[in-house]
């Protein structure tokens, strides 16, 4: 039922005039109205009308065409999170985002500290291999990082999603190789991290401290190595909040606009 | 509309050129960070000579750039050119695979793949997988 419901979505939409940028606009504020920190990315030129996307990372030259490198990805939600990359050569690509799993990358300085959160990310799976490519990670230093693998070759989680954080392992996901893309999400309650895949729990793992600054997007902040070599790394939504029935409305939205069935 | 980024550039440096390579970066590159542009030497070839990898999207104009005598751009005035120079005399595009006595660059079209320039560069990543740190 689900399926069929997200089949005919977007015919509902354009006979009713509801456009999804309401729904976009519904969501950031259903999760950032009340001032809670984050970002909110979708990798696209133009988002509500507004140019988003940028080939430098000061924002002077707009991303209007598919190839086109992606040196500024705004922050939709208010925050002033944006993504960045200054080196010419470490920039994404338009569509997707695209990252070549050699040198590219996004970052800025989020402070997530201690907080409950929801992070979520739209992960292209197609070509994923080889040592540890990060879909994103948090902290500057190991010990109170967080590092989403999207692939590991080591220990006994060989191809299977993997989340370390302050130094150890936290929790172990599926092998999601070449399984199209999908929704990807963790959350933080209290000690507790959950992983979701497509909406649906998969696993959980206990670890405590606080999260120092710095986010990646398509490597591990610290030493900026294990890139990410899926074929791409879509819209993705970080929100510090306590309120986790909002994870099932980032997942809706970020599932609708990639065309994942949840 | 269509992107003047129309082809794809996968250079090896050489462990020992690293700090030129990055100099010649900087001076095709588009930006004042280009200097960075190659960081840890992570590949090796088949003699286990270890290389930086960098690859990204470029302009056609990127090969011609880098066959013409350098001049310091605007980004970087007071970049450094002899070392620039030095690695440009290093270039070799297209040329084969990787050896530690030329900067090796496959060029192609963009949609091509970043790894499968790096297999024709004869580069293997070196796992990371270091102890005790994730």
């Amino acid at each position: 039922m689900r399926a069929i419901r997200s089949a005919i979505r977007p015919s509902i939409r354009s006979s009713f005039g509801i456009d999804i940028l309401d729904e976009l606009q519904a969501l950031i504020t259903s999760l950032f109205s009340a001032n809670e920190q984050g970002a909110f990315y979708i990798p696209k030129p133009v988002v509500n009308g507004v140019q988003s996307l940028f080939q430098d990372d000061a924002g002077t030259v707009a991303v209007t065409a598919d190839g086109d490198p992606v040196g500024l990805m705004l922050d939709q939600s208010g925050n002033g999170n944006h993504a960045t990359q200054s080196v010419s050569g470490s920039r994404p690509v338009n569509p997707g985002l695209a990252y070549d799993g050699v040198d590219d990358f996004l970052e800025n300085s989020f402070e997530m500290g201690s907080s409950d959160f929801i992070i979520s990310i739209v992960a292209g799976t197609q070509g994923l291999s080889g040592d540890t490519p990060c879909a994103f990670g948090l902290g500057s230093t190991d010990r109170n990082g967080l590092y989403f693998y999207a692939n590991t070759s080591f220990g006994a989680a060989n191809n299977q999603v993997r989340v370390f954080a302050f130094n150890a392992e936290v929790l172990l996901g599926p092998d999601i190789r070449d399984t199209g893309d999908r929704i990807l999400t963790l959350t933080r309650e209290n000690n507790t991290f959950s992983l979701y895949v497509d909406g649906e729990f998969y696993s959980s793992g206990v670890a405590s401290g606080a999260f120092s600054e710095d986010l990646a997007i398509g490597t591990k902040p610290i030493n900026l190595d294990r890139k990410y070599n899926g074929d791409k790394l879509g819209s993705m939504v970080l929100v510090k909040t306590s309120n986790f029935a909002n994870r099932a409305k980032i997942e809706n939205y970020l599932a609708s606009e990639a065309g994942v069935t949840l | 509309m269509t992107t003047q980024y129309q082809q794809r550039a996968t250079i090896a440096a050489p462990a020992a050129h690293i700090p030129d390579a990055n100099q010649l970066a900087l001076a095709l590159g588009e930006s004042s960070a280009d200097d960075r542009t190659f960081s840890t030497a992570s590949y090796k070839d088949e003699q286990g000579n270890l290389y930086a990898v960098g690859s990204t999207v470029a302009k056609p104009i990127f090969a011609q750039l880098a066959g013409q005598p350098l001049q310091a751009p605007d980004h970087s005035p007071d970049m450094d050119l002899a070392a620039a120079t030095r690695s440009q005399a290093l270039l070799q595009i297209n040329g084969g695979i990787a050896s530690p006595d030329v900067i090796a660059v496959i060029l192609g079209d963009r949609l091509e793949a970043a790894q499968d320039h790096i297999a024709a560069l004869g580069l293997i990543s070196i796992p990371q997988t270091d102890q005790g740190v994730y």
